[in-house]
């Protein structure tokens, strides 16, 4: 188990290192575009297409999962903080569940769609080339997916009464 | 069931969820879900799972947000914003006062290269507060102030909330951001007279400082290596406000410069581009996973009809479009209470857009009232985010109550600022008219 949870860490650190090199990416190709427009006086074919079909969509979803271990999403504590440490298990594990269900929803909807796009072959009308967009589709299945994955880890975590962070530092 | 009643179960619904500990962005999804398999049945709901959170972040306007972040975290944390706050410092320190000043004004500046206010209160409050301190400033003025001006990253262009507001509410990015121009120069400035005004009336706030003897190569050299932060923040502006690129493109360029300054220097260390990274990727996205999570929760809203019966109502009582917004300003105070602002301006905005739009009200001027309101709501207790970051920075040197403290003699000014922007909106819409 706990082997299987450092892998699980280390894998959404992996995701989370693909979307920082996805913003470097993003940085530089705007970049050479905007130059190429000033000195040669012609953009670069496809710019926007690859940013944000590619470049955004794996910053926004490939980092998802790592986000969730770091519990950085968003979240209301104010009301739920008098509460004692068995009804906050209960209430954790409760939240635990209704995401893990949504996003379990999410992931497999994203991926009937990305089966879809890649069955007909999606791709963006560049008028000289067919941009294929998409494998794009499948960066969100994998983004989803992982976030899916952690929650549920989260789950057994809570339940085996240890930290979320997936660290192995306390109760080990 | 009819589907209004529909939509006021899925608010209530969504507002219980959160407050049990589900992350807002899961909680939007899940209700727009819900409610739209209650509305019109599983095979739409479905189908927004399937198209809608690609189509919705593969746009272009939105790889402005990534873009701005990375700027600001390599600016702010390869140092350029010490630089800046040195040479106000040369040039105001004489002045009884003149560090917070100097840190007022800084903190300006760098909103000009920064588009989040967290990260302008916490860069500040590492370089700045300590030197207040060191110089006899009393805790609150100093804390106070850096947390304060803090505020105005997300006003001064770039910023993330005005691209994000000016997604959902149909309107140019480019306009949005510009008009914060004013409001927020209005602001520093008032926040400077207050300043001003307090130390007349309280000199043991800010003991006078003696100048720090400095050579005139010195004082040459530190105001030769403040060039960058101006030429970064004007170059994006100019950029957006003449229309030569699109406010993405202005951001990508000035993240490159700002690589690029941080290397000259010497300070583009491995740590510094490994928290820069973090920062914006993280940052960028638990934003859009939100923002998904509104769009959904918006499409839900707008099928049962909700909003425009709100709206409708509204518009028939004939409600002046001052008290609508005097209104929204109470909303956005209580909601401020127990959310972060960027939480806040994307859950409200289902509601109030519609609202705003059959009143007939500017949504340009409105939006940028919101985002005022919304980075107000960052320094009142309880959820005051930017002193919570202070705090964060200080430590143990200075307790969170003196902090709140600090902060509030500056809500005043806001209060000042808030009634002229009200009063006269031309503050904020003449320079996105011009355009």
């Amino acid at each position: 188990m706990t082997g299987l949870i450092r892998l699980a860490r280390r894998m959404m650190r992996f995701l989370f290192l693909l979307g920082s090199v996805a913003v470097v990416l993003m940085m530089l190709h705007i970049g050479v575009d905007v130059m190429s427009r000033a000195l040669l006086g012609r953009p670069t074919i496809g710019m926007v297409e690859t940013v944000t079909n590619y470049y955004m969509i794996a910053v926004c979803f490939l980092p998802l999962a790592f986000v969730q271990i770091e519990r950085a999403h968003l979240t209301v504590d104010s009301f739920t903080m008098a509460l004692g440490p068995r009804s906050l298990r209960v209430v954790i594990i409760f939240s635990l569940v209704v995401a893990a269900g949504i996003t379990g929803l999410l992931t497999w909807h994203s991926y009937i769609s990305a089966l879809h796009k890649t069955q007909t072959g999606e791709y963006a009308d560049l008028s000289v080339v067919d941009f294929p967009i998409w494998p794009a589709r499948w960066l969100l299945v994998a983004g989803y997916g992982a976030t899916f994955a952690t929650l549920c880890v989260q789950i057994a975590l809570v339940i085996a009464g240890r930290p979320l962070s997936m660290t192995e530092k306390a109760h080990g | 069931m009819d589907s209004s009643t529909i939509g006021i179960l899925g608010v209530v619904i969504l507002l219980g969820l959160m407050a049990l500990r589900v992350p807002i962005g899961f909680a939007l999804a899940a209700v727009a879900f819900g409610g739209t398999w209650a509305v019109r049945g599983p095979r739409p709901a479905a189908s927004i799972l399937q198209n809608l959170p690609y189509e919705f972040t593969a746009h272009w306007t939105l790889t402005a947000v990534p873009m701005f972040l990375l700027m600001g975290a390599v600016a702010g944390n390869a140092g350029l914003t010490t630089d800046l706050f040195r040479a106000f410092k040369l040039v105001l320190g004489r002045v009884r006062g003149g560090i917070a000043v100097a840190t007022n004004f800084a903190g300006a500046g760098f909103a000009a290269a920064c588009g989040s206010s967290m990260a302008t209160t916490a860069t500040l409050g590492r370089i700045a507060v300590p030197e207040m301190l060191a110089a006899g400033y009393s805790p609150a003025l100093a804390t106070g102030v850096a947390s304060a001006v803090g505020t105005l990253g997300a006003i001064i262009p770039p910023s993330i909330m005005m691209i994000v507001y000016a997604i959902f509410a149909e309107v140019s990015a480019g306009k949005m951001l510009i008009a914060g121009i004013l409001p927020g120069l209005l602001t520093a400035a008032a926040y400077g007279l207050v300043i001003n005004l307090a130390v007349r009336l309280r000199p043991d706030m800010a003991p006078a400082v003696a100048p720090e003897p400095l050579p005139k190569a010195e004082t040459r050299r530190i105001l030769w290596r403040t060039w960058p932060l101006p030429v970064l923040s004007l170059g994006v502006i100019g950029g957006i406000y003449t229309g030569l690129v699109s406010p993405t493109e202005a951001g990508a360029l000035g993240a490159v410069l700002a690589f690029a300054v941080a290397a000259m220097r010497r300070a583009l260390t491995g740590e510094v581009i490994r928290r820069s990274l973090y920062e914006t990727v993280s940052t960028t996205a638990s934003i859009l996973f939100i923002a998904t999570g509104a769009l959904l929760f918006t499409r839900f809203l707008a099928l049962t009809g909700l909003p425009y019966e709100i709206a409708g109502l509204i518009d028939q009582m004939g409600t002046d479009p001052l008290v609508i917004v005097l209104g929204a300003s109470v909303v956005y105070l209580v909601f401020g209470c127990f959310l972060d602002p960027m939480g806040v301006l994307l859950l409200t905005l289902p509601v109030v857009l519609p609202i705003f739009e059959a009143a007939e009200i500017d949504p340009i001027w409105v939006g940028v009232i919101i985002v005022k309101y919304l980075e107000i709501g960052m320094l009142t207790p309880p959820l005051g985010l930017n002193v919570f970051v202070m705090k964060g920075v200080v430590g143990d040197r200075v307790p969170l109550g003196t902090i709140f403290r600090g902060v509030s003699l500056f809500l005043i000014a806001e209060v000042i600022v808030m009634a002229l922007l009200i009063g006269f909106p031309q503050i904020i819409t003449f320079l996105p008219d011009l355009m």
